[in-house]
């Protein structure tokens, strides 16, 4: 049986969350051997410079794995609110084509960014009793504001949506426009067999938008195995900090900044931010960014990008790992990876933070967007190595990549068998309602 | 000197085939057309018919002088006047212009904030149709009683602008010495003209105006507006200087623009194209008919839910583009989304812009099925199922006219459930009323079936015979809204009923399907000029209902 995996960017073009998900699911399930998996993952400005690769076709190998592919999409008309293109030829033709070549038994989408929502009626179209899957990363089919569910007007947590609402956030789109747009995605939403979101609190979320509940599942990430840590000798303070993710307004490192500007003088900690994607960030936001850099003094590392294989080391040097995020996060996977490393978290008190840390238990929790209280975690945390150390004890074991591979193909397999019984020959239950193919 | 009189014909060639010619009393060709006198005696006549077996043998320029140039300033614009008349057609029109240039006695002209008596600027002159013209401007004089306004078109005619519709211009006051801001300065004038003959050339339109005294003034109006959209723009906006419609204005002046604005846009009705998208349906029950106006991204948001209703699918969809200049974009988006979305449907390009009744009606004559559904392309259905609930409810009902749904705001309140008539206290015309409009969806009261006066064009099912046998919607009214009220109105004469039926619920995003500069001022006149068709029946009906 063959899974197509359909992800919105290549961890090899631009590093991300989501994309390098979708490339370690890809991989978890060749080496669980039951699944022959394909992963195409599209390509394009604003993400990967350059034009496509050859003529006449959108579609090219990734280097030499002949069953990793590019899908140049053309996203300079992108449209920002319906998250689609106008350029449907790409889906109904050369997208089509390709699922008519790689015949898949089930297709699961990592993300439709760039290539649009509407991919997902052309492999309707195309494929009309293959499953299809969808995992849901952030909130971007709920949320004109990045997907983020953080109101624009003064940066407060948002909880649904309405076009009345997201009118407010952005009063330049008509609420009209708001309810066509959730119209929009919902109809193609509608052609989507199984749901995936990693946090409870995510899939509460889409729920309450509207998906219905027997379609969406929790499936919480799982990681790949970490190389060992070479623990420093602390017989001293705990002080030591780190800051893992992008540097983007949503992920609050101007937060932490801010925080640790208020400590006092002679607070001896030390903190390290690794990141990148700054240049993406809004100009305001990297003026304030590297302000805050600056007036932060020498005690604050700027460390930069960082990949897979340097965190064993970059966790080695940090006693505590600091997620300050002011959006809601789905299930940051830098909770996972801090605690695959043995390091206790220090968050903010809300959504998949807060349902992965448990306050007291595996890390401490201050409250969201407040530097003073943040500052007050900090200080806690130097000033007490015991509490480090009762704290790492209370850190979980991190599910495995293989277990949620695992996860995934109990899915899969339900699916698939679903839809054999649905198939002429299956067991004579009706099948989907096809809706007629006029176009030849 | 030679004696000016003539003694035979003498003829100057205006075009190949016209000639005036003077000559003497009662010696004019049969079938001439008299011009007036001739300077010196005899008479001027224009020949159309022969008019290259006569003799010619002076320029137009040497005829003028001799024998119009010397008449006096009344007489000589009698012959321009008169020459005018007769202009039917660009060819002509030249040389009379050239005619009133040569003979016109030029007046003074108003020069601004000199502390003159007298003023008079002429603002605008709108082109409705060749021969129906409305103008804009004002004149006043403190000195004495203005005794003459009149207009003059490019090619001579005068037309006489006392029955203008004149309203205040206070701000003038003060540069005339009314320092006295009560003293209503009614300075300001609007007028629709009709020519006896016709005008094609935009430049040249002058006014002129003449106190008890004899103190004149002569002013130059702007190039004549041509375009139908924007002179429409310019007369919907008169209505507005007054609080409460005003018949004079209204009736004398604004219907009349409309009324020819109307004819002209009826005049070049017409398909330029109409495409098929996918396999037509077979043996549809019921033609869907959308009119477009400019929104085209409006279609993949309805076919992306036209496509979840497998019923809908199957039934002949027409969209109707009134915003020709958009046709590329509708036939490239159409090619575009239907292999997406595999619904088929047919695209109607019009020939020109022709208005919401007018769209609505032409995507009729295209309609295959025997009953048909108006749909604005802002209306989106709520969830599979309606249409055959609604095509159920029209078929069980005897003496039914129109059935209209319920429709939805995108907050999940009432737009439409039915429509009234509501007059507000001081006002003299009927606005429609909707029942229940923002209240929410599941309002007990509003989820029954009922007889209405009216339902909403923006989704209405009417039988395609019943529809035609009444002539379908009214091209009389500016597009978006009453030309509902009027169909139904006029179902309601025929002794049928309209009903409201709650069952089937869309989502109407009102006013998304067309821009909303003009929605105030059409609106206004679109209820006057309801009002005064249907006052009495309305009157009848809320009286009725509140019995």
């Amino acid at each position: 049986m063959k899974i197509l995996f359909v992800s919105h960017n290549h961890p090899e073009i631009r590093p991300g969350g989501a994309e390098g998900y979708a490339l370690d699911v890809y991989e978890g399930v060749r080496a669980a051997g039951e699944f022959d998996p394909v992963l195409l993952s599209r390509s394009g400005p604003p993400i990967s410079i350059g034009t496509r690769y050859h003529d006449g076709r959108p579609i090219t190998m990734v280097d030499h794995d002949p069953n990793q592919y590019f899908f140049y999409t053309d996203m300079s008309r992108w449209d920002w609110v319906f998250g689609r293109s106008p350029h449907k030829g790409t889906l109904t033709r050369f997208f089509a084509e390709f699922l008519d070549e790689q015949k898949p038994d089930l297709v699961h989408f990592q993300h439709t960014m760039y290539m649009g929502y509407d991919i997902l009626r052309a492999t309707r179209n195309a494929l009309p009793d293959v499953p299809i899957v969808y995992t849901l990363h952030e909130y971007l089919p709920i949320c004109q504001h990045n997907g983020q569910m953080v109101r624009t007007m003064d940066g407060s947590l948002c909880d649904h949506d309405s076009p009345r609402r997201c009118h407010e956030c952005f009063p330049r789109i008509p609420q009209q426009t708001f309810f066509m747009r959730k119209r929009f995605v919902q109809s193609h939403f509608s052609l989507v067999d199984l749901f995936v979101t990693p946090s409870p609190h995510a899939l509460e979320q889409y729920v309450r938008w509207g998906i219905p509940r027997e379609r969406i599942v929790c499936e919480p990430h799982g990681f790949v195995p970490a190389l060992p840590v070479a623990e420093r000798d602390a017989d001293g303070p705990r002080d030591r900090f780190g800051f893992f993710g992008q540097f983007t307004q949503f992920k609050g490192a101007d937060v932490l900044l801010r925080a640790w500007s208020s400590l006092e003088e002679d607070f001896q900690g030390r903190l390290w931010i690794h990141g990148a994607n700054l240049d993406t960030a809004p100009a305001e936001f990297q003026d304030e960014f590297r302000g805050l850099l600056e007036a932060a003094g020498d005690r604050v590392r700027l460390v930069g990008r960082y990949g897979r294989d340097d965190l064993a080391k970059l966790m080695g040097r940090v006693d505590w790992v600091v997620i300050p995020s002011i959006w809601w996060e789905t299930g940051p996977l830098t909770v996972g990876e801090a605690f695959q490393h043995g390091r206790p978290v220090i968050c903010s008190d809300m959504g998949g933070m807060s349902e992965k840390v448990k306050d007291g238990v595996n890390g401490l929790h201050f409250r969201r967007g407040d530097p003073d209280d943040l500052a007050d975690a900090l200080r806690r945390a130097a000033a007490d190595p015991a509490l480090w150390e009762r704290l790492r004890r209370g850190i979980p074991r991190v599910p495995t990549m293989a277990e949620h591979v695992e996860d995934l193909s109990r899915h899969y397999r339900r699916l698939l068998a679903r839809a054999a019984a649905a198939a002429p020959g299956g067991d004579g239950k009706p099948g989907r309602v096809r809706v007629p193919d006029t176009t030849r | 000197m030679s004696d000016p009189r003539p003694a035979g014909p003498v003829g100057a060639l205006l075009t190949r085939e016209a000639l005036v010619l003077a000559c003497p009393s009662g010696a004019a060709p049969r079938d001439a057309r008299p011009l007036g006198e001739a300077a010196g005696g005899g008479e001027l006549v224009l020949v159309r018919e022969g008019a290259d077996r006569l003799p010619a043998e002076m320029t137009l320029q040497a005829f003028v002088r001799r024998h119009v140039a010397p008449l006096p300033a009344p007489a000589r614009n009698r012959v321009s006047d008169a020459l005018a008349r007769a202009v039917d057609g660009p060819v002509l029109a030249r040389p009379a212009r050239a005619l009133r240039e040569a003979v016109r006695e030029r007046l003074p002209r108003y020069a601004r904030g000199s502390g003159a008596p007298r003023g008079l600027v002429a603002d605008s002159v709108l082109a409705l149709d060749e021969s129906s013209f409305y103008l804009e401007g004002w004149a006043l004089d403190r000195e004495a009683e203005i005794v003459r306004l009149e207009a003059v078109s490019p090619e001579g005619e005068r037309v006489d602008l006392s029955s203008s519709f004149r309203f205040a211009l206070p701000h003038l006051g003060p540069h005339f010495g009314i320092a006295d801001r009560d003293e209503e300065v009614r300075a300001g004038f609007l007028c629709f003209v009709e020519l006896a003959g016709s005008s094609h050339q935009g430049r040249g339109w002058v006014v002129e105006m003449e106190n008890a005294e004899g103190g004149c003034l002569e002013a130059w109006a702007p190039e004549a507006l041509g375009d139908p959209a924007a002179a429409r723009e310019r007369v919907l906006a008169d209505p507005a200087r007054e609080r409460l419609p005003d018949e004079e204005l209204m009736d004398r002046h604004v219907r009349p623009a409309m009324q020819r604005l109307q004819r002209r846009a009826e005049k070049s009705l017409g398909m330029r194209s109409v495409t098929q998208f996918g396999e037509p349906p077979e043996a549809p029950d019921v033609s869907v008919v959308i009119p477009l106006y400019s929104r085209i991204d409006l279609v993949e948001e309805q076919v992306a839910q036209f496509v979840l209703d497998p019923y809908l699918s199957r039934q002949d969809i027409v969209y109707v583009l009134d915003s020709p200049q958009d046709e590329d974009e509708l036939l490239d988006a159409a090619g575009r989304l239907h292999p997406l979305y595999r619904v088929p449907f047919r695209v109607a390009i019009l020939r020109r812009n022709a208005g919401f009744a007018n769209a609505n009606n032409a995507g009729v004559g295209l309609a295959r099925a025997p009953l048909l559904l108006l749909m604005n392309s802002d209306v989106l259905p709520d969830r599979p199922g309606w249409l055959e609930q609604m095509i159920a409810f029209y078929e069980s009902q005897e003496d039914i006219g129109a059935l209209g749904p319920k429709l939805l705001y995108e907050d999940d309140s009432i737009q439409h459930a039915g429509i009234h008539f509501h007059r507000s206290a001081g006002q003299t015309v009927w606005q429609d009323a909707h029942y229940f409009k923002g209240l929410h969806r599941d309002f007990p009261d509003a989820n029954v079936p009922r007889p209405v006066p009216v339902v909403s064009g923006a989704c209405m099912m009417v039988s395609r015979e019943l529809y035609d046998s009444l002539g379908g919607l009214q091209g009389a009214y500016v597009q978006g809204d009453y030309e509902d009220a009027d169909l139904c109105l006029r179902m309601m004469e025929a002794g049928l009923r309209n009903w409201y039926f709650p069952q089937a619920e869309l989502y109407h995003l009102e006013a998304l399907s067309y821009s909303s500069s003009l929605r105030m001022p059409a609106n206004r006149y679109n209820a006057w000029l309801h009002t005064r068709t249907w006052g009495e029946k309305i009157e009848q009906l809320e009286a009725a209902a509140k019995a």
